[in-house]
């Protein structure tokens, strides 16, 4: 290093080590030694307890090897301070395209990592349906044993869970929202790095699910089939849950931390973008939320692992306690995945309807009505369990009243369509995609909440559409609203805005047809989960199956834009959009101090068509913000 | 806030006591919210009773006296911690070192003896749904204590290297979690107590 | 969304103007189509929901069909207005200028809020009033069917005449109430009757009861399971036949129960 602020550039060693390749070198030389070790201290008769020592060994050295204890050590043994050199370093200062490799602190590089990693699971969890659609396409379990039909649906189901959690306050969350309340950074960027890697650790154990012999609970891992899985696969989805959960604990401390302490003068909590309200209201679900599932794993893994009876009836334990634990998360958890997705859409349409957001006080306290009242309806969940039946219609009355602050969200979105100047972009497409299928997902859950109409549809197809239209259909669309609208921001370039319409057409044409004929089926009595379609189900099925190929077309030509546009794409401007908010207001691509001097707000994001100042100051000529943009984020290099 | 790149992590004084702060407090919710489900979890069991088999004759609970004793010295560990972060905390205190060893070195002993209870609860099988929950709670406060101990080393290292001063806000917000690992820990070998 | 309800800005353009004339528009579409859908609903009911073939299934499915015809003109609300604002007020290319900064008047936020609680509360009522006619005791010819679930298959008894069906079917005497109570042998299962409208888990170690129903309509149907179960949770698939009570009797003598 010669003078602070100018880095040597790493040789191979240096960018080698530490890295996200010596991180999976350590991480599975430490799985394998700690397996072994296990094993024959087990002499070979827990598989469970092996399997378990290795998750845990491949964690921990993953973390060695990845560097992510120096930081923790030199905290406390260090001679110094770390130097705003070295800080500049772990934030990938001169590090070129190698610092998305590594556990590198600057959050637009967490961010665009979560991007990446989206897309992946995105893409493998859309194959797994493709897989399951397959199956049901025809009566019988023809293409896959029952026993990889189960593997398949609670890989599926658990992949887009994760997914939709992380999917807008990942990417999104950690590049645009610092920015957005005029931040350099987040409140802690070792933790941020500390996040993704996690998630990026929880993968090979996932993958490693099918090695093992999959398994048979679906998603959801209810016990004590869980504890009865014959093969070692199921401790994989436990741990998989718990780095996970560990990953979004922290991930939604840092975020909230960030928003409480790191705002720029001037953006009180009363000139919060909706995005960010969206985004903070999330995490604090999740923070109240994850626990009890992190205890429920623990839990189903002492029963595996030695024997305990937490969940087996024969010796005092209780299936009713599994259903508990993770419906007490599973309910607040569809929320995480929906305040962001929500948040996004009202942000977007502000943009693109050239409207301020249609009552912000409204709107925000409508989503705090959400937050509050979701945290005490899991019990619906439980209506058919036989377990506390006189809860049934407490929760029946919760579960109801959430209806109420959802319609504020409709009222809000509706109104600011009301008499815009509508642009249609592909971002605003998407909006219109959600609010057409959350209106179907939302009035469907009605039929789940009221006690009569769930005694008939409580684990059939009916549910499963239900929550397909809510979360791929509202939320994810929410999800694309977001990427197309901050990709230019992002990565520096435009998608190609043909074929993002082609890819909404065939979403949104193949997911109702899809998912209509699955609301079908589920009212003629469909069960869930079935490798084995009975003919009464056939037709809907089939007729699903096949709108199901328009939504694989539309994953592979959003794909090909991807790819197009980061090898061919047009460079984007500063302000692609004409948005308000900070991230539009610094050059693309943003600089790694994001800005030059920080803003001071005087107003909400969404002065538009009135005659008050404009809400940043200064407002700095965007049109001579452009600049020639490479892939990376950063302009240094 | 400077403009410069090289400040860019630079931040206030006041923001960095904030964000500990903040940080620290969510965690201990999150935490707090987990040994609340295990406390929930022992409790609702007990109450289902489920085919009677929630506790059979001759299921025990971990010897009371060395939990008693472990609780002691928690105890003893939060009030001397306590009593080094009177000084600590405040600009330029020296604190009084042998204290904080103290509460450092109680906590270790309370951290290994944990862990010992684990280890040596040898139930027969089958395992009761009362020895599950008698045989997670320990691991559980074990689990705890250990990474409270990490901690105060990293602490101790900072202490050592001089490296406190300007820094005191770190007294106080470990602070909070050390009492927190306390609390939670009597909190949970009381409940322990209570289900046998 | 009537025009006394909305703000306008202070200054520029007036909002006034024009805005009776769209929202009029619109809320004649939305009567329109929410009075179509409806109707259309209504006629296509009785072929998309399967036959009834109990007192409970009944309220269930006229549950459906009045939740399903409350939600049309919900819907047809956002549709509506979401579609026409779509189509009225779009502009070709980038924005030249913004869009009337409307903003709710406290009337109608209030407004919504009381038309949605409404409407909750009566979704709630009617669900509370059906639970508690569920919950209703048994009257005293009611016929006990114990279900044991178990990967993966169902077998049942009925302990009041000391017979177990020999071969994995369920048969019912018509007009008379039945109870099943349920449990399992090993892990969770989900005891369903679509057609008769009963659904309720099957948890090891515990026994639940579903309402008391009626089956009112002879015919066969099936018993399923709803709750994953390991391999072959999609075929734990049995028959209930519902019978007359001659035939009824017969067949419970020979399944080795007496009278």
């Amino acid at each position: 290093m010669t003078e602070a602020g100018e880095v040597k550039r790493p040789g191979l060693i240096n960018a080698l080590f530490p890295s996200v390749v010596s991180g999976i070198v350590l991480g599975v030389i430490g799985a394998v030694v700690a397996g072994v070790i296990v094993n024959a201290a087990t002499k070979g008769l827990n598989q469970d307890a092996t399997v378990a020592a290795a998750y845990t060994g491949w964690t921990l050295f993953f973390f060695v090897g990845i560097g992510a204890f120096n930081g923790v050590l030199k905290w406390g043994f260090a001679r110094r301070e770390a130097t705003p050199a070295e800080e500049l370093q772990l934030a990938g200062k001169g590090q070129g395209i190698w610092r998305y490799f590594r556990y590198t602190t600057d959050h637009k590089v967490v961010g665009m990592q979560y991007l990446a990693t989206v897309f992946v699971l995105f893409f493998v969890g859309s194959m797994g349906a493709f897989m399951i659609r397959l199956e049901q396409s025809t009566p019988g379990a023809i293409f896959f044993t029952p026993s990889t039909y189960n593997t398949i649906v609670g890989m599926h189901g658990i992949l887009m869970i994760a997914t939709t959690i992380i999917m807008v306050s990942g990417p999104f969350g950690n590049f645009i929202l610092p920015i957005m309340i005029g931040a350099r950074d987040m409140a802690f960027p070792r933790l941020n790095a500390l996040s993704y890697w996690l998630l990026f650790a929880a993968i090979p154990v996932f993958l490693s699910m099918l090695a093992l012999g999959g398994f048979q609970t679906g998603w959801t891992g209810y016990a004590p089939l869980a504890v009865q899985g014959l093969t070692p696969g199921m401790d994989a989805y436990c741990f998989l849950i718990l780095i996970f959960a560990v990953s979004t604990t922290l991930a939604a401390m840092n975020i909230l931390t960030t928003v409480i302490v790191m705002r720029t003068k001037g953006m009180t909590w009363g000139r919060l973008p909706v995005f960010v309200w969206g985004v903070v209201l999330s995490v604090i679900l999740s923070l109240t939320a994850f626990p009890s599932f992190i205890v429920s794993q623990i839990m189903v893994l002492m029963d595996r692992i030695f024997q305990t009876s937490f969940f087996i009836a024969a010796y005092g334990g209780n299936n009713w306690l599994y259903e508990h634990l993770f419906w007490f998360m599973g309910h607040p958890e569809v929320y995480v995945i929906s305040l962001p997705a929500m948040a996004v859409a009202a942000e977007v349409a502000a943009v693109f309807t050239r409207k301020a957001v249609f009552g912000y006080r409204f709107l925000v306290s409508g989503l705090v009505g959400i937050s509050v009242l979701s945290v005490i309806v899991w019990g619906h969940h439980l209506y058919l369990s036989g377990s506390e039946n006189a809860l049934v219609a407490p929760f029946m009355l919760d579960t109801e009243l959430i209806s109420i602050p959802t319609g504020i969200f409709f009222l809000v979105l509706i109104g600011m369509f009301w008499r815009g100047k509508i642009w249609v972009t592909v971002p605003l497409l998407f909006v219109g995609g959600m609010l057409v299928n959350f209106v179907i997902g939302g009035i469907s859950g009605i039929y789940l909440a009221d006690l009569p109409t769930d005694e008939i549809l409580h684990g059939g197809m009916f549910v499963v559409a239900h929550f397909h239209f809510v979360i791929p259909g509202s939320m994810v669309f929410g999800f694309f609203a977001g990427l197309y609208y901050w990709f230019p921001k992002m990565v520096g370039r435009r998608l190609d805005s043909t074929l993002g319409r082609l890819h909404f057409w065939l979403f949104e044409i193949g997911f109702l047809g899809t998912f209509t004929a699955l609301f079908q089926a589920g009212l003629q009595g469909e069960p869930r989960w079935s490798a084995n379609i009975a003919p009464p189900f056939a037709t809907a099925n089939l007729i699903a199956s096949l709108f199901a190929i328009l939504i694989a077309a539309s994953v592979f030509v959003f794909i090909y834009n991807v790819i197009y546009t980061l090898v061919r794409g047009e460079r984007a401007v500063a302000n692609e959009w004409g948005g308000k908010t900070l991230e539009w207001t610094v050059p693309t691509p943003v600089p790694l101090e994001n800005f030059e001097e920080l803003p001071v707000v005087t107003s909400l994001p969404y002065d538009y068509g009135s005659p008050l100042p404009e809400p940043v100051t200064p407002a700095a000529d965007i049109a001579s913000a452009v600049i020639e943009a490479p892939i990376q984020p950063q302009g240094e290099v | 806030m400077e403009t410069s790149l090289e400040h860019v992590h630079e931040l206030e004084p006041h923001i960095k006591v904030a964000r500990a702060r903040a940080g620290v407090l969510m965690l201990i919710l999150s935490d707090a919210l987990a040994a609340l489900a295990i406390l929930a979890a022992g409790g609702y069991l007990r109450t289902l009773n489920t085919e009677g088999q929630y506790k059979v004759a001759g299921d025990f609970a971990p010897a009371y006296l060395p939990g008693l004793l472990i609780a002691i010295a928690l105890v003893l560990s939060g009030l001397a911690y306590y009593w080094w972060e009177r000084r600590a905390s405040k600009p330029g205190g020296a604190g009084q070192t042998p204290f904080f060893l103290l509460a450092l070195v109680l906590m270790l002993v309370a951290g290994v003896s944990e862990t010992w209870i684990g280890a040596s609860l040898r139930y027969g099988m089958p395992i009761q749904a009362y020895e599950s929950v008698q045989l997670l709670l320990p691991w559980f406060t074990a689990v705890h204590l250990l990474l409270a101990v990490f901690i105060g080393l990293l602490l101790g290292g900072r202490i050592l290297r001089g490296r406190l001063a300007g820094h005191e806000f770190i007294v106080e917000v470990v602070g909070y979690w050390w009492y927190y690992t306390v609390v939670a820990s009597v909190l949970l070998w009381l409940f322990g107590v209570y289900l046998t | 969304m009537s025009e006394p309800n909305i703000e306008g800005s202070t200054g520029g353009a007036s909002p006034a103007r024009g805005e009776p004339r769209h929202l009029r528009r619109a809320i004649i579409i939305w009567a329109v189509l929410s009075v179509i859908g409806i109707a259309v609903w209504l006629a296509v009911a009785p072929f998309i929901l399967p036959s009834a073939a109990s007192n409970l299934e009944s309220t269930d499915d006229l549950t459906i069909v009045v939740l399903t015809a409350l939600s049309v003109p919900v819907a047809m609300f956002v549709w509506v207005f979401l579609g026409y604002s779509l189509f009225v007020f779009r502009v070709k290319d980038r924005p030249t200028e913004d869009g009337v900064p409307l903003q709710p008047r406290p009337s109608l936020q209030i407004g919504w809020l009381g038309v949605t609680s409404v409407l909750c509360l009566f979704l709630l009522i009617w669900g509370l009033v059906v639970f508690y006619q569920e919950t209703a005791s048994a009257a005293s010819n009611t016929l006990v069917v114990r279900v044991t679930g178990q990967q993966w298959l169902w077998s049942f008894d009925y302990p009041q005449y000391g017979a177990s069906s020999q071969s994995q079917v369920i048969e019912l005497p018509v007009n008379r109430p039945v109870q099943f109570l349920v449990t399992s042998e090993d892990v969770l299962h989900g005891f369903s009757i679509r057609a008769l409208g009963v659904r309720v888990d099957a948890n090891p170690g515990e026994v639940t009861t579903t309402p008391v129903i009626t089956a009112t309509q002879i015919g066969s149907y099936t018993v399923n399971c709803v709750e994953l179960c390991g391999l072959y949770h999609s075929y734990m698939w049995e028959a209930v036949n519902v019978v007359d009570d001659t035939t009824f009797n017969a067949w419970i003598v020979s399944q080795g129960g007496h009278l």
